[in-house]
C-alpha cells in the first residue's frame, strides 16, 4: 500500500514538474498559455510563446527525462554486473569514454547524429576493457573500482582537455560535453534518443530474473543456469550503447545512475523487476527536476546540468562509501 | 547406474600446478556421498568442474551418462542444483525471492516469467522446510543456520535429480548442522535425489552419508562406507592424526584424535614471540 502511494506520488511530481518547468523560465508563460497551446491549436498566443513552449522547452524537458530514464537503468544494470552499488558508468569511466568518442567525432566533424555511433564503439571498447582489468567483472570490491574508474576517466580525460585546448576558443561544444548541457533539445534528437532507450529497457526487462540471479555471485548464477559470462558481455553492450547515446547528446551527467537505483533499492526492495521500471521513471523525474533547477536558480543565465547532478551526487557517493548499510552489500 | 561419473580428471588454475590430478569417481544413485580430505587438497575445485563451472584439462565428467562438456547451463541447472558454503548473494531479497531464484531456469516463457506453478513449489518449500517464519522477511537478516535452509529450499525449487554442496554446514552449530544434514539425508533416502557434499566433520558424515571418498593431493586415496575407510591407518594416511576409533551403540564409528598434530616449526617459533 505503501509502495502504491509513492508509486503515484513519483508520478504526480512528474506531471508537476512537466508543467512548472513549461511555465517558467526566461520568459514565463502561463497555465492558459500551455493548455491553450496544446489543445486549441495556436489561434489564441502569440507566435513566440508557441515557439517557447513546443520548440525549446518541451522537447527538453523530454530530454531531460529520457536522459535521466536512460542513466538510472544503465546504472541499476551495470551496478547488478559488477555486483558494487558504487559502479556507476560515471564513476567506472564509460561516460568519459562516450565523451571522447564524442569529441573525436566532433573534431573528424562528421554529421550531428553520428555523434551518437562514434561514442558507442569508444564505449564498448572501454566497457570490455574496464570489464577485463577488473578481473573479468568478478564481484568487485570498492577500491578496485575507483582505481580504474579514475585511471580510465584520467586516461580518456585526458585526450578530450587536449583537443578542448588546441580548438581554443570555439570549444565551447566540448566543455558542454563535460559538464552535461539539455539545452540543445531538439525533436530529431529525442527520436534518436529512444530507440536505444526503448530497445535498452526492453532487454533489461527481458533478462530481469537473469540479473537477479546474478546477485547471488557468479557461481550460484551458473548453477541456477545463467550463462554468466554471456549475459554480463550482452548486459554491457546495450548499457555501452545507451550511455554512449545519453553522453552524445546530453554530455556527461554524474551520478544519476548511482543516486536513484540506490533511492528505489532501499524503498522498494532489489528485485529488478520492480528495481528496473521504477529506477528508469525516478531518473527521468530526478533529471527533470535537476534541470529545472539549473535553468531557473540563475535565470535567465543556466547552470550546465551535469554541475547540478554533481553538486548532489557527490556528498550522497561519500555518504555510500563509508556507509556499510545499502540495499546491496559489499 | 551411476549419477555422477568422473574418469581421470585433470584440473589446473590457469594451468600451472594440476590441482586436480586423474581424478576417478563414482557416485550412486539415491547415495548420500561426502568427499573429505584436508584442505587445499581440490575438493571445493572438483565440485565446481562437476558443475560446469570450471572445464577440467583433462579427463571427462559424465551425469547420468552424459558427458557435461558442452551441456548448457540451464540445462545443467534443472538436473543438478548447487549450495555453496556461504552465499555471495548481495541484494537484499525477501526469503521467498531468494527461493524464486530456483524457479528462473524453469521459466518458459521470459516475457511471463513466473507461474502460479511455480509459486505454488516455492509455498511448498517454505512449508516443507519450516521456513514460514521468515518467508518475507530480508535473507540477509537471518542466522547463519536459517540462511543454509533457505539456500536448500532454493536449490530443491530447482527440482534437481542431484544436490551437490561444498561445505554446507561448516559454519553452523551442531543442531543446524544435523538439521540440514537429516534433511539431505531423508531426500536421499526417500529416492527423490542423489547428493554430493564436501565436508570436514568426520562424526557427523559418519552419522549421515552412506559413501564416503578421501580426497589427497587431488585424487581419491580411499573410498567405501564410514565403517570401512574409518581406521587409524587411513585417518593417519590423509591427515597425518593419530586417532581412536571408537563405535557408537549403532555401530557407527567416530573418531576421536589422540594427539596434537605436530605444530608446524615456524609457527612454534612465531608462538615464542606471542
Amino acid at each position: 500500500m505503501r509502495k502504491r502511494i509513492l508509486l503515484f506520488l513519483i508520478f504526480f511530481i512528474i506531471v508537476f514538474l512537466v508543467i512548472f518547468s513549461l511555465m517558467n523560465g526566461a520568459v514565463k508563460t502561463s497555465l492558459k498559455d500551455i493548455t491553450d497551446v496544446f489543445f486549441n491549436g495556436s489561434a489564441n498566443t502569440p507566435d513566440y510563446i508557441r515557439t517557447i513552449i513546443m520548440d525549446i522547452r518541451l522537447p527538453r524537458i523530454i530530454m531531460a527525462l529520457l536522459v535521466g530514464m536512460m542513466l538510472a537503468s544503465t546504472g541499476t544494470v551495470v551496478q547488478t554486473v559488477y555486483q558494487n552499488p558504487l559502479a556507476d558508468p560515471y564513476i567506472i569511466g564509460i561516460s568519459a569514454s562516450a565523451t571522447f568518442g564524442a569529441v573525436l567525432a566532433f573534431i573528424l566533424k562528421v554529421p550531428d547524429l553520428m555523434y551518437g555511433v562514434f561514442a558507442f564503439v569508444s564505449c564498448v571498447i572501454t566497457s570490455f576493457l574496464i570489464f577485463r582489468l577488473s578481473n573479468a567483472g568478478k564481484k568487485l570490491n570498492t577500491a578496485t573500482l575507483l582505481i580504474v574508474g579514475i585511471a580510465v576517466s584520467s586516461f580518456l580525460g585526458a585526450f578530450t582537455s587536449f583537443a578542448m585546448y588546441m580548438i581554443g576558443e570555439d570549444s565551447f561544444k566540448i566543455i558542454m560535453w563535460t559538464m552535461g548541457y539539455l539545452g540543445g533539445a531538439t525533436w530529431s534528437k529525442i527520436l534518436f534518443m529512444i530507440i536505444p532507450l526503448v530497445f535498452s529497457i526492453t532487454v533489461f526487462l527481458y533478462f530481469r530474473n537473469d540479473l537477479d540471479l546474478l546477485m547471488s555471485g557468479e557461481e550460484e548464477a551458473h548453477s541456477m543456469g545463467v550463462n554468466v559470462s554471456r549475459l554480463k558481455k550482452s548486459m554491457l553492450v546495450i548499457t555501452a550503447l545507451v550511455v554512449a547515446f545519453s553522453v552524445a547528446f546530453s554530455g556527461m551527467i554524474g551520478f544519476v545512475g548511482l543516486i536513484v537505483p540506490h533511492t528505489v533499492r532501499l524503498l522498494f526492495g532489489c528485485s529488478n523487476k520492480k528495481l528496473i521500471p521504477l529506477s528508469t521513471i525516478t531518473g527521468g523525474l530526478f533529471l527533470l527536476a535537476c534541470d529545472t533547477i539549473s535553468r531557473l536558480v540563475l535565470a535567465p543565465m543556466e547552470i550546465p546540468i551535469g554541475i547540478i547532478t554533481s553538486f548532489f551526487g557527490a556528498p550522497f557517493f561519500l555518504y555510500l562509501a563509508f556507509n556499510k548499510k545499502g540495499g546491496m552489500n559489499r | 547406474m551411476w549419477d555422477i561419473s568422473t574418469q581421470e580428471v585433470c584440473f589446473a588454475y590457469g594451468g600451472k600446478i594440476n590441482i586436480l590430478n586423474n581424478m576417478s569417481i563414482s557416485i550412486r544413485k539415491h547415495s548420500f556421498s561426502a568427499v573429505m580430505g584436508p584442505n587445499g587438497c581440490g575438493k571445493s575445485t572438483f565440485i565446481r568442474n562437476i558443475l560446469n563451472f570450471y572445464t577440467p584439462q583433462k579427463g571427462s565428467i559424465e551425469i547420468r551418462g552424459i558427458n557435461i562438456k558442452g551441456m548448457k547451463p540451464t540445462e545443467m541447472a534443472k538436473i543438478v542444483s548447487f549450495i555453496p558454503q556461504k552465499s555471495s548473494l548481495s541484494a537484499d531479497l525477501t526469503v521467498r525471492d531468494l527461493i524464486m531464484m530456483g524457479r528462473v531456469v524453469h521459466i518458459k516463457n521470459k516475457w511471463i516469467g513466473f507461474t502460479r506453478h511455480d509459486k505454488e513449489i516455492a509455498d511448498n518449500l517454505v512449508e516443507q522446510l519450516n521456513l514460514e517464519k521468515f518467508a518475507d522477511r530480508s535473507a540477509l537478516s537471518l542466522s547463519g543456520g536459517e540462511f543454509q535452509r533457505v539456500l536448500l529450499a532454493r536449490a530443491l525449487a530447482q527440482e534437481p535429480e542431484i544436490l551437490l554442496l561444498d561445505e554446507p554446514t561448516s559454519s553452523l552449530d551442531m543442531k543446524y548442522c544435523m538439521e540440514i544434514m537429516a534433511i539431505v539425508r531423508e531426500l536421499t533416502v526417500k529416492k527423490e535425489l542423489t547428493a554430493l557434499a564436501v565436508l570436514h566433520d568426520l562424526n557427523m558424515t559418519a552419522m549421515y552419508c552412506s559413501d564416503i571418498f578421501f580426497m589427497k593431493d587431488g585424487s581419491v586415496r580411499y573410498h567405501g562406507t564410514p565403517r570401512q575407510v574409518y581406521t587409524s591407518e587411513i585417518i593417519k594416511d590423509i591427515y597425518g592424526i593419530d586417532a581412536l576409533i571408537l563405535k557408537t551403540e549403532e555401530g557407527t564409528p567416530f573418531i576421536v584424535p589422540k594427539t596434537h598434530p605436530a605444530i608446524p616449526a615456524k609457527k612454534e617459533k612465531e608462538m615464542a614471540y606471542v
